[in-house]
């Protein structure tokens, strides 16, 4: 097995010491992760890509070579207009994460004490991995007509505001899944930085907003590029803020793909709005990535 | 300057507070909320009630999806750690062609939407025949929370000294007695935590769930298509429950990482 | 030697884009305290890890009591090693870190945890068994990486460096140590380090290596006395080196012409024609104010005091010497940079480089 014989030779001496150790250890590692994701993950991603290029003949799918799929839904208005919307969505959604999420990372790393801290962390990572559906289920509620706040502001105020259904309610949905995320990779960047800099950058006379602007934030540069991306990755690729937030009025990409596969068999063109999301991504995470090392300079 | 400072300070504190507040409240509306009389949540508050508990406990459908989120939960969590560990193992000790790519295969799946994801997975596995199993969603959140479990525990590793396995084969283990007798018990924190979160993201996971198991619904995807109808006040009180356990795992996850938020702590 | 306990034959070994072990050969004693020397990256470690089995050899070979060891794996090989991070296992206890070789000689638990004792007392670690590897000193650490070393009573133990992570007053009750256990125990040690003192203090016998071949091999006072060639001359630290082209013979001496002068260097049997090199020992050079017969001129550079002992630096005719007096010796000179100072030493003193390149 090549692999294996390729484990075996090992490159340079950190490391790779295989010298004492047979072929077999890493083989028997190696193969089952391999094989799972490549089965699991590549594979069906990989049969995507294929289907796109197939054609649906009565209700049944067959194999083809047809670029009909790409041509109907690139060009069709529903797909372009969902795209610039799920797009714009989720660069206003980054930004808005940012915003937010600089100030607080920056509170929790710098003005709170260690225990203090430790327990924002905590705080932080939970929601990241609980219930986010039932956690928009919950602003629906809150922002609906008959919901929490119009009750309390109809009870102060005599007033009655539409907040669901609109950018507002969308936005705050997409902030309820970008935001725990964001602050954490900042709070660890803010965190991270040589605590020398900023003294060195006291000493010689900057205020501390001058600190920050000029020499916190462009130590964590990368941090801000991967906090932003993540959220903007997030909201792409969203389904359920649109979803009750906004009834899928207008549709995002997402919502294009399930509704394609619950009515019926049009796999072909719900693949094609799934490769070109993919494609998408990779091309904004491309020049994210480019953006920075072009930023660096002659670093 | 010292009033502006403390000014600055307050409108900083405040801020924050404000931001843990906006994630905090959907969590304390369905949990406060279930307790509720009422059938919409709204104020005032209906008076104190566990109607809807007992009621989500009465729910045969309900009973069923979370069996069926425990099973896929347990299964996911025990294969994803065992996997994770290996791709952890191996991007720590092995160089090779191919490594990043291998790396990558594991470490991306979470990158990917779920909707994507979980057509793809449909379409896959309905060709091999996989549709409509818990086996089948219990093989998709493997491929994810793998990439979860192989963070965690190469995080662990980076502490390992690079002296410890060669001193192992040196004392007389062979490889495969120093994977057992050294780099295991080594890990085995960041082996529960891997754990504990796998399950956690497995539990969490509503749509490639939704995609793939046809009729075997788990909890999550239970919540989604009650959420699909009308206000349902059930979906507060299972919320709660589900709440509880996501809350729980992820807590005794991040207890065995040690993660703090200035660096790490010797776990 | 015929019954060496270690032999290593032709031993190379090549890493992509470093040539670290060329060819050496090497034979090593039951019982003795060999000491392997020499600068960053000569291949001292590298030819300890192919001792051990860490790394497989490109070329050549190694016995172990007559036995080709180049296709056995480290676990099979009885060479337990000392390692200079120390290596212990952290999620193990003293006792358990002690018990791993027997563990995985497969020795069961009774037996195990009373060799571990008795050898956690001898190295003065009793009543530490239960601790974390954690709560332990460096000193106390350094017992139990040698306790576990121990425990499976191998022929040969390799230490790497093993020294250096401590600080200098726990190095040298440490080294007292060792020398200790290997008189008591009298087995053979294989000693890597970079440190001249504990080389002399602890070894039977030099090994200095350079660019991964071996220089000179020889007892200690040897080795610094009688230099094979100019880098053992130099890397011994206190030593100067002279050179010059061969004049002609007077008795049993050679003269050697050079810049400075005609200097008289015995020969002890040896002829040599064309460019040739002398060593005189830092600490056989005598200074004066006043000059003499044959004296150097000179003038002091600089001064570095070590303890009772300062070495001057002195430029003569473009070269510096270097000369190493006690403290009194040279009170009464009143030196200081700049000053002037006459240098010279007996012939009997210099030792002839045998290879001038």
């Amino acid at each position: 097995m090549t692999l294996v014989e390729r484990m075996r030779s090992g490159l340079g001496r950190r490391g790779a010491r295989t010298a004492a150790s047979p072929a077999v250890l890493p083989a028997m590692l190696g193969v089952p992760v391999g094989l799972w994701q490549a089965v699991f993950f590549a594979a069906p991603l990989g049969f995507l890509v294929v289907v796109t290029f197939w054609t649906v003949k009565s209700f049944r799918l067959e194999p083809d070579f047809s670029l009909a799929n790409w041509e109907r839904i690139l060009l069709s208005g529903p797909f372009q207009r969902a795209l610039l919307y799920t797009f714009e969505i989720s660069l206003l959604s980054a930004v808005l994460t940012l915003l937010v999420a600089l100030p607080a990372a920056y509170t929790i790393a710098f003005r709170l004490p260690r225990w203090l801290r430790d327990l924002a962390v905590t705080l932080l990572i939970v929601p990241v991995f609980s219930s986010y559906m039932l956690r928009i289920y919950a602003w629906q509620i809150v922002l609906s007509p008959g919901g929490i706040i119009n009750s309390v502001l109809r009870f102060l105020l005599d007033l009655e505001l539409n907040l669901l259904g609109g950018q507002i309610s969308l936005q705050v949905g997409l902030l309820t899944l970008t935001l725990p995320v964001a602050i954490l990779i900042l709070v660890m960047a803010f965190s991270g930085i040589d605590r020398t800099l900023i003294e060195a950058a006291e000493n010689l006379g900057c205020r501390r907003v001058r600190v920050i602007w000029h020499v916190m934030l462009p130590s964590i540069r990368r941090a801000i590029a991967l906090a932003g991306s993540t959220a903007f990755l997030l909201a792409f690729g969203d389904y359920i803020s649109p979803l009750f937030m906004t009834g899928s009025k207008p549709p995002t990409l997402s919502i294009l793909i399930v509704d394609t596969v619950k009515s019926g068999s049009q796999w072909p063109r719900a693949s094609v709005v799934g490769v070109s999301m993919l494609v998408i991504l990779a091309l904004v995470f491309l020049a994210v990535a480019w953006a920075g090392r072009a930023g660096k300079g002659g670093k | 300057m010292t009033a502006l400072r403390r000014a600055s300070r307050l409108a900083q504190y405040g801020f924050l507070a404000g931001v843990f507040l906006f994630i905090a409240t959907p969590m304390l509306v369905i949990v406060v909320f279930s307790f509720d009389a009422n059938r919409f949540p709204t104020i005032p508050w209906g008076g104190f009630s566990l109607d809807w508990h007992i009621a989500v406990l009465q729910d045969q459908m309900v009973l069923d999806a979370f069996l069926h989120s425990l099973m896929v939960a347990g299964s996911t969590a025990a294969i994803a750690t065992v996997l994770g560990f290996a791709a952890a193992y191996i991007d720590y000790r092995y160089l090779f062609r191919g490594k990043t790519l291998f790396i990558l295969a594991v470490a991306i799946p979470p990158a990917v939407p779920a909707s994507i994801m979980g057509m793809a997975m449909l379409a896959f596995l309905s060709r091999l025949g996989l549709f409509g199993s818990l086996t089948a969603i219990v093989v998709c959140h493997v491929a994810i929370s793998t990439s979860f479990a192989m963070a965690i525990i190469r995080l662990k590793l980076n502490d390992f000294s690079r002296d410890l396995e060669p001193a192992a084969w040196n004392l007389g283990a062979s490889p495969l007695a120093t994977l057992l007798t050294v780099v295991l018990p080594f890990c085995r924190p960041a082996l529960i935590a891997a754990f504990f979160l796998s399950a956690a993201v497995s539990f969490d996971e509503f749509l490639i769930a939704w995609f793939v198991g046809g009729t075997m619904e788990t909890l999550p995807v239970r919540i989604l298509n009650l959420l699909q109808g009308q206000v349902n006040p059930k979906i507060n009180a299972i919320g709660t429950i589900v709440l509880l356990i996501s809350v729980t795992l992820v807590l005794i996850a991040q207890h065995f990482t040690g993660l703090r938020a200035g660096g790490k702590r010797k776990a | 030697m015929p019954d060496a306990l270690v032999q290593l034959k032709a031993l190379d070994k090549r890493f992509p884009g470093h040539h670290a072990v060329r060819a050496i050969d090497l034979d090593i004693a039951a019982g003795e305290f060999i000491a392997l020397m020499g600068p960053s990256g000569c291949g001292k470690s590298t030819t300890l890890r192919l001792i051990a089995g860490l790394d497989t050899p490109t070329g050549g070979e190694i016995l172990i009591a007559g036995q080709r060891m180049n296709d056995v794996p480290a676990f099979q090989r009885d060479t337990p090693m000392v390692w200079q991070s120390l290596a212990l296992f952290p999620f193990l206890s003293v006792i358990e870190n002690v018990e791993f070789p027997l563990r995985m000689k497969k020795i069961h638990a009774a037996e195990r945890r009373k060799r571990a004792l008795e050898w956690l007392e001898r190295l003065g670690l009793a009543g530490m068994a239960d601790r974390e590897i954690a709560q332990l000193s460096g000193g106390q650490r350094q017992r139990v990486a040698i306790a576990r070393a121990l425990v499976i009573q191998p022929p040969i133990l390799l230490l790497d460096e093993p020294l250096s992570a401590l600080d200098a007053h726990l190095r040298v009750r440490m080294q007292t140590e060792l020398s200790r256990l290997h008189k008591e125990l009298g087995i053979t040690f294989i000693y890597v380090t970079h440190a001249q003192s504990e080389a002399f203090a602890l070894a039977d016998r030099i090994v200095l290596m350079n660019e991964g071949r071996i220089q000179q091999i020889g007892r200690p006072q040897h080795v610094y006395r009688e230099p094979a060639n100019a880098f053992v001359a130099e890397f011994m630290g206190a030593n100067n080196i002279v050179s010059g082209t061969a004049a002609g013979t007077a008795g049993d001496k050679i003269a050697i012409a050079g810049p400075l002068g005609t200097f008289l260097v015995p020969a002890r049997g040896r002829t040599v024609q064309g460019r040739a090199s002398f060593v005189i020992g830092a600490d056989r050079v005598s200074l004066s104010a006043t000059g003499g017969e044959g004296a150097l001129k000179g003038q002091v550079i600089g001064l570095e005091f070590v303890g009772s002992t300062q070495t001057v630096f002195i430029e003569v005719g473009g070269s510096e010497f270097r000369v190493q007096k006690q403290q009194h010796e040279i009170d009464s000179l009143d030196l200081g940079p700049g000053r002037e100072v006459f240098l010279t030493w007996q012939a009997e003193h210099a030792w002839l480089l045998p290879d001038a390149a």
